[in-house]
């Protein structure tokens, strides 16, 4: 039987795909026949842009192909209605699916890396949360997190007290996504806290754009947009790291354009203004709401620029919140640097 | 160096390639205007015609063996390309694309017009347009349109074709005469600056009128446009001014509208009179068409009727001319040859029952005066039972050949009893208005372009530099470019400064309570504490600002507060690299302390634009601010900037205060105008509060305590 590990984490958008990817690829290069196991996934999305979880997609490609979507991961839950989809009395038949899907994947590797839910208590209601699944399939724990402040530490020690009921072997917690003074109140305070609980830091990773930016690709996605400038496959995978929305006056909005970089601006379709000028500064991505299509003029420029226009439905606010949560997800060539943090960051050896 | 102009204003023999016999069609109208108005030798193109109107057409530009100095090509756009091509093997000097279809569609069109731009970026053909309407003069009609202007001395250039046809058909009904009308189009190639510098050199055109949306080059302008402007006068009618105007003309041409503002210093930098409406433009054209220039700035009202006197002194006072003072002499004999009710000071009422001689009189007798106290007059005649209004126009007409150095504007006002007069001085100097507020408008800008013909062309100033160590500065902008950033660090900025020359309070970033409260100890106290981040503009307005940080207890919980309330008020998800720790200046110590605000912002088309005035908190809303370009910027017009403000005169010292130290302001203005024309990539700087106190004699007192600078994104 090889080793496992369960990668879990307090929320959503943690990290934990960067860490699975980085910690399969290092162990890879380790000389280990390293596998990758997702027991609960995303359902197909309906729109066109992505046909399926992401993360399996990714993961399907980085392994050559060598084992089938349905290996890697053999059910696929909605995190809204799940109760629709599984009934109590099938949950047991769940649990025995993806306990065969392991044992079958855990054949095949020396070690097997395991990406949990959303967060550790999505699916709770069915038993089929990261802790009792970790439990199910005798796998030791790692816990992901970002520690954005203080609050976040509570929702780690209460993961943390989860993981002790229920008994798992806690391998170590990781912070993902930490900018600057964080990491200095990490030294300072945190790495102290984890101590006296006796909880190793495997490693503490920095924030990185790159990573925690989406795609042009998942604000079509999120939004429902349609691209008018381009083909998708150009432009689908330049990240956004911000986004304001161009409601000012057109000299006022310059000086917000021209803080940030790679820059997503929201605005309608007459601004013809705003426009321009994001055009002239090199955003990244214009998002135009209300449908308003813009001139002709407008989008040729934009087409000689290379800078992408999504043209969308809904109003300023609503497309706003859409892009506020977009689900960020490990982009096909950016496997290399989730595996080059891994190596840089984590105390990866202490996983065998 | 690309091609001079002078062959598209006067070519001794044009191509049409696209030449039609078909009614309706645009190869058809241009043809024909070509044949109807120019004398030299045409070659029609047309692949399918072995003649059009009587003349041997070509199946190709290729096959015409004479030399041809210009083609006009009005083709579909997809074949425009193929021609321009074979029009540069042929060496053609140049071509005025008519045909539409090219950026203004977008999309292929878009494409096309791209490739057009390299070709003529990369061979010495000039083009004019594409989507423009052509040339039209005296000379030759190489439009669709039908009306050939009058001849005359006023060029017309403009940036809207229909703009310009609008002008054609007005001009009819005008007395005005023109030698050029020139429509631009999308200016793949020849642009405004290069019309203006080709007219200026142009014999048959005394004035240069533009009608324009944006500015291609602006660096360009500037640097030819003075030169033009000290030859004749150019008038400019941009539009855009308003918000909603700029939109609209971004909408229209495709191109930023970039800052009004910044048009108007460059406009003046040049001494390009400036015409807010259409109206300004045809009454300022007049005025320099008809008239010599003054030789003096005041002139003298003479008017039949009191109102419209009063009206024309409000005026004279708004637009700000000079009224001339007459001496008692002349008021004297003024009082003598008028009629005892008449009024003899300036405005001079001849009153209502004046016949034409009495104007005689009055004007032989002001006349006599200097042309430095009375460089000319503006007549009003108002329809009054005496009045004789044509013949009134025929005693101006007499003044003014017997005083040709004064400078006569009338203004002739009522309805039909007016025509004959007005029509009477068509063929004379004397501008004629409707009303009296246009006529002194008009005054005004010839003044004003008298006087600027007096100043030294703005190129010919030498600018002294300061010797500036620049690499360490390229340093410090490469490692923010690798660091994602486009806003700089304060640590950075205040680096930056010193090595300018521009003192700053000591400054370091924290990351962590406990380290703030180790710095602080190196800084000392009071200090203030603010957040570093570049997603916060306002940093007082979302907590992230606290003053007067009296130990290091009070640092470390700063720290706290600050982080706290930016989280809290401050715009979601910002990104903070730390708290910066910061000597506060001690105002106290100095009798006097006054905040500035100093800035830049490069405008897209004009480079960068300082600004300066009231600084501190209340800034946006007192809005006592005044900008200019840092182009040619020296303390010359440095000063001229900062006294443009309503500070400048509490800088000088009001109410028994001593006067803040002016010349250091000066010193930072200038340092900053090198340090923006050095480094291009900064795009924005802010200094906010740049405290200023009582006068130095090392001028020196000062402190530039908030630094903002913003760099360029890199394009990918």
């Amino acid at each position: 039987m090889s080793k496992s590990i369960y990668i879990m984490s307090t929320a959503s958008a943690s990290g934990k795909t960067a860490v699975s990817i980085g910690l399969f690829l290092v162990f890879k290069e380790d000389g280990m026949n390293s596998g990758y196991f997702k027991p609960i996934g995303d359902p197909f999305s309906d729109v066109k842009v992505t046909k399926a979880d992401k993360d399996v997609n990714v993961i399907h490609r980085m392994l050559d192909r060598k084992y089938s979507r349905e290996e890697i991961c053999p059910i696929f839950i909605s995190p809204t209605a799940f109760l629709d989809e599984i009934p109590f009395d099938k949950v047991k038949g769940v649990q025995e699916l993806i306990k065969d899907a392991f044992e079958e994947m855990a054949s095949k590797t020396d070690i097997l890396f395991i990406e949990g839910n959303h967060d550790y208590t999505q699916f709770h209601s069915l038993g089929l949360d990261d802790p009792q699944l970790a439990k199910l399939l005798e796998s030791p724990v790692v816990l992901v997190s970002m520690c954005k402040d203080d609050s976040d530490l509570d929702k780690i020690i209460m993961a943390l007290e989860e993981i002790n009921r229920n008994e798992l072997d806690l391998k170590g917690i990781i912070l993902t996504n930490m900018t600057d003074l964080q990491l200095t109140k990490i030294k300072e305070k945190y790495e102290q806290i984890f101590q006296r609980r006796n909880v190793p830091l495997l490693g503490v990773i920095p924030q990185s754009k790159l990573l925690s930016s989406p795609t042009v690709g998942e604000v079509l996605e999120a939004t429902g947009g349609k691209l008018l400038t381009e083909e998708i496959n150009v432009v689908k995978d330049n990240r956004v790291e911000r986004f304001i929305i161009g409601a000012m006056q057109c000299n006022d909005a310059i000086t917000y354009m021209r803080k940030s970089q790679n820059l997503g601006v929201i605005t309608g379709g007459d601004r013809s203004d705003i426009i321009l000028t994001a055009i002239e500064l090199g955003v990244s991505l214009i998002v135009l709401t209300g449908n308003l299509q813009p001139e002709v003029q407008a989008l040729a420029k934009a087409e000689e620029e290379g800078i992408p226009i999504i043209l969308v439905s809904t109003d300023t606010y609503t497309t706003a919140m859409n892009i506020q949560n977009v689900r960020i997800q490990i982009q096909q060539g950016e496997t290399d640097l989730c595996k080059e943090q891994a190596q840089k960051y984590l105390d990866w050896k202490k996983l065998y | 160096m690309k091609r001079k102009l002078s062959f598209f204003l006067k070519p001794k023999s044009i191509a049409v390639i696209g030449a039609s016999e078909s009614p309706g069609k645009v190869g058809n109208s241009v043809f024909h205007n070509i044949i109807s108005t120019f004398k030299g030798n045409v070659y029609p193109i047309n692949p399918t015609k072995d003649e059009i109107c009587g003349y041997k057409a070509y199946a190709s530009i290729s096959d015409v063996k004479d030399s041809v100095d210009i083609a006009i090509i009005c083709i579909p756009a997809k074949f425009v390309l193929d021609v321009v091509k074979e029009c540069v093997k042929l060496e053609i000097k140049g071509l005025i694309i008519i045909s539409a279809g090219f950026k203004e569609v977008g999309g292929q069109g878009a494409l096309y017009e791209k490739e057009l731009k390299e070709i003529s970026q990369q061979h010495e053909i000039r083009i004019i347009g594409p989507n423009c309407l052509g040339i039209v003069s005296p000379y030759y009609n190489g439009t669709f349109s039908a009306i050939s202007p009058k001849k005359g001395n006023i060029a017309v250039v403009s940036q809207s074709g229909a703009m310009l046809t609008a002008i054609l058909d007005w001009a009819e009904t005008q007395d005005m005469g023109f030698s050029n009308f020139i429509s631009m189009g999308n200016k793949v190639d020849v642009d405004e600056t290069d019309l203006i510098e080709e007219l200026a050199n142009d014999p048959d055109t005394k004035i240069i009128l533009l009608y324009l949306e944006s500015v291609n080059d602006g660096q360009k302008f500037l640097k030819i446009v003075p030169d033009a402007v000290h030859k004749k006068p150019v008038i400019i009618l941009k539009s855009g001014i308003s918000e909603a105007g700029s939109r609209a003309a971004s909408s229209h041409t495709g191109a930023l509208a970039g800052n009004d503002i910044a048009f108007s210093i460059a406009f003046e930098k040049c001494g390009v009179i400036r015409a807010k409406t259409m109206t300004d433009l045809f009454d300022m054209a007049r005025i320099f068409d008809r008239a010599s220039l003054p030789k003096g700035n005041h002139f003298v009202i003479v008017t039949n009727a009191g109102g419209p006197g009063i009206v024309a002194t409000d005026a004279f006072e708004a637009y700000n001319v000079g009224l001339s003072r007459l001496s008692s002499r002349i008021t004297e004999l003024l009082r003598v040859r008028l009629p005892p009710e008449a009024a003899v000071y300036n405005p001079v009422d001849i009153i209502g029952d004046a016949p034409p001689e009495r104007y005689r009189i009055a004007l032989e007798t002001v006349f006599q005066e200097e042309n430095a106290i009375c460089a000319g007059a503006l007549i009003l005649v108002t329809p009054q039972a005496q009045t004789k209004p044509l013949g009134v126009a025929q005693v101006l007409k007499e003044i003014q050949e017997k005083f040709p150095q004064k400078l006569i504007v009338a203004s002739f006002m009522g309805g039909s009893s007016m025509v004959k007069p007005i029509n009477h001085l068509q063929d004379s100097t004397i501008p004629c208005y409707e009303f009296p507020e246009q006529a002194i408008k008009a005054i005004k800008f010839i003044c004003e372009y008298v006087e600027n013909q007096k100043k030294p062309n703005i190129n010919s100033k030498k600018i002294a530099r300061y010797r500036i160590s620049t690499e360490r500065i390229s340093e410090i902008f490469d490692n923010a470019q690798i660091d994602g950033r486009n806003v700089l660090l304060s640590s950075e900025t205040s680096e930056i400064f010193r090595l300018y020359g521009i003192k700053n309070p000591k400054t370091y970033i924290a990351k962590s309570p406990s380290e703030a409260e180790k710095l602080s100890t190196k800084i000392g106290f009071p200090l203030v504490m603010k957040v570093v981040s570049p997603d916060i503009i306002h940093k007082t307005d979302c907590g992230g600002v606290i003053l007067n940080v009296k130990d290091e207890q009070q640092a470390r919980d700063a720290f706290v507060r600050i982080i706290n309330n930016v989280q809290k008020y401050g715009p979601l998800n910002a990104k903070i690299y730390g708290i910066e720790l910061q000597e506060m200046v001690q105002t106290e110590s100095f009798k006097k302390s006054t905040q500035m605000i100093l800035g830049m912002t490069r405008d897209p088309q004009w480079g960068p634009l300082l600004m300066v005035g009231t600084g501190g908190i209340y800034t946006n809303f007192l809005k006592d601010v005044s900008f200019d370009l840092a182009y040619k910027y020296d303390k010359e017009e440095a000063i001229a900037q900062l006294s443009k403000t309503k500070i400048y005169n509490i800088l000088k010292g009001v109410r028994g205060e001593p006067p803040s130290d002016i010349e250091a302001i000066l010193n930072v203005l200038v340092r900053i105008s090198q340090l923006v024309h050095d480094f291009p990539q900064i795009v924005e700087l802010d200094i906010n509060p740049l405290l200023v106190f009582e006068e130095s004699p090392e001028h020196d007192a000062y402190s530039a305590v908030d630094i903002k600078i913003t760099i360029k994104q890199k394009k990918k």
